[in-house]
């Protein structure tokens, strides 16, 4: 990869990911620098790992569990830090931003500082996006729009066949259509303005090192967190939760509750396991891959027709591999410690949440307000009117305890 | 792709990885995790072919416990002598009592 010319100074860079192109180690690495940045003059904006509220809202989206207006609040806040600040370099990343419509993007450009901004885009051939993707979807399930629960090679057929259908994510070619997405943003900045790094797995490092050189900072400095946390699921595991994601709809559960208490709780407690060795991944089709090979290959020639800076090889858009190719079994075997760990994972959140209200700026779901109302209930009844078998052990051993002290202190009156 | 195997044996090796996963836990209302643990073993006994099940019984399990309907059946704490808590608390329970 050749070496990339640090941006001038005072740029603001925003990168817009999209998802699955190494966004996410990107964040972490600056977030975990972020006290030693300010010696090399470089801002992480947003004040967290990742300012995705703020970016949904950017892009007109907002999280499930969003109070109407919230997000919108996180993206005034995180444009007004980003166009006052005196950095030599200040960056704003997230994936998100990707999804934003063409009316929105000179919108974008221009609340972070139109003069100033720069655009970087990651990208990853679609044949290493596919799986991940449509795992991640799964993550998500019941607030994407999934018309029919197709599995992956069905979900395989919908996208790469039919690419203009919209009963099924339509957003992945919103994301994923590389070429349109830096057309539209080129158009909204000018071509250069707009910075594409192409990420090669077989390098996991050079994305690192890009950011570095574009903002300036010493090579080495960000460092890439350990991957396990971030890592997709497994067949077993993905088998498994579209089982449950078809049972929480059939019950016409609330999304509000999915995306607190399985997207971002039983999922996350799931991920937390370590795979067996030899517990199958998610397999991509030969027929699959050589499609989106084909489709890459448009991609790449259109993206060096707008004369963007490239950092990266393009032609790997269009000749990658997944790391998993073939067929899937037609029956999986799901072990026992993936459900296991999902549902411990669900009671985990499920009781710690907190005995109080909602903070105003979420949006809460009929579970998780129940939950909080019995939890404040709880709270206010004394140990003596609650039933023995609402009761731990503990308790009832220190009630008995407190019950014999008591008439010990009566006795010694009398 | 996506149907689960169906011949695996749902019985107790299960409820044993079930019951592990649960003691591992850590969280301040051991109660409501213990309650809920008891629905998933619930599952695991009479819906072992389908495994989703047993994670959809939480959620079902936490909406019964937070609807408001009144526990099972049975006399509160300050109902019950000092003999009847301690016999309460020693009263071997459908969980590991791990939490306890």
């Amino acid at each position: 990869m050749s070496e990339l010319e640090a941006l001038p100074d005072g740029t603001r860079l925003l990168h817009i990911g999209p998802h699955k192109t190494g966004t996410t180690s990107v964040q972490q690495a600056f977030w975990d620098t972020r006290e030693l940045l300010a010696e090399h003059g470089v801002l992480w904006a947003g004040g967290l790992a990742h300012p995705m509220s703020a970016a949904m809202a950017a892009a007109g989206n907002q999280l499930a569990t969003g109070q109407q207006g919230a997000g919108d609040e996180r993206w005034a806040e995180l444009a007004a830090e980003v166009r006052e600040s005196t950095a030599r370099m200040t960056v704003v990343s997230s994936e998100f931003f990707s999804d934003a419509p063409q009316s929105r993007v000179a919108g974008i450009v221009q609340a972070l500082g139109s003069e100033e901004t720069r655009v970087v885009i990651t990208l990853r051939p679609v044949t290493r996006i596919l799986a991940s993707q449509w795992q991640q979807y799964m993550q998500n399930q019941p607030l994407v729009k999934y018309v029919g629960n197709p599995d992956y090679e069905g979900w395989l057929d919908l996208v790469l066949n039919h690419p203009d259908q919209h009963d099924v994510s339509p957003s992945f070619w919103r994301r994923h259509r590389h070429d349109r997405l830096v057309e539209k943003w080129a158009e909204a900045i000018g071509p250069e303005r707009l910075v594409v790094v192409v990420v090669d797995d077989a390098r996991p490092r050079d994305i690192l090192t890009s950011f570095e050189q574009l903002t300036g900072l010493p090579v080495g400095l960000l460092q890439p967190r350990e991957a396990s946390a971030n890592r997709s699921l497994t067949l077993p595991e993905v088998t498994m939760l579209r089982a449950f994601n078809a049972g929480w709809t059939d019950r016409g559960w609330s999304t509000a509750d999915y995306t607190r208490y399985v997207r971002f709780g039983a999922v996350r407690h799931l991920m937390t396991r370590t795979p067996a060795p030899g517990e199958p991944p998610i397999r991509t089709p030969a027929w699959a891959v050589q499609r989106a090979n084909e489709i890459g290959a448009e991609m790449a020639a259109n993206i060096a027709r707008t004369g963007v800076r490239v950092n990266g090889d393009l032609t790997l858009l269009a000749s990658a591999e997944p790391r998993s190719v073939g067929d899937n079994p037609a029956v999986v075997e799901v072990p026992d410690d993936v459900v296991a760990r999902f549902a411990a994972g669900l009671a985990k959140v499920i009781a710690e949440t907190p005995a109080r209200e909602a903070p105003a700026n979420r949006r809460a779901g009929p579970l998780e307000t129940a939950v909080r109302a019995h939890k404040i209930r709880r709270t206010r009844v004394g140990p003596d009117a609650r039933p023995v078998s609402e009761t731990s052990r503990w308790a009832l051993l220190r009630a008995a305890a407190g019950r014999v002290r008591r008439r010990v202190r009566s006795q010694r009156r009398v | 792709m996506g149907t689960i195997d169906s011949e695996l044996d749902g019985g107790r090796d299960l409820r044993e990885v079930i019951r592990a996963e649960f003691a591992r836990l850590d969280t301040a209302d051991a109660e409501l995790v213990d309650r809920l643990e008891a629905q998933a073993l619930v599952a695991a006994d009479t819906e072992p072919e389908t495994r989703a099940r047993i994670a959809l019984a939480v959620v079902e399990g936490a909406h019964q416990i937070v609807a408001g309907t009144p526990p099972a059946t049975g006399p509160t704490v300050g109902q019950l002598s000092a003999r009847q808590l301690l016999a309460a608390a020693l009263r071997p329970r459908r969980t590991t009592g791990s939490r306890s």
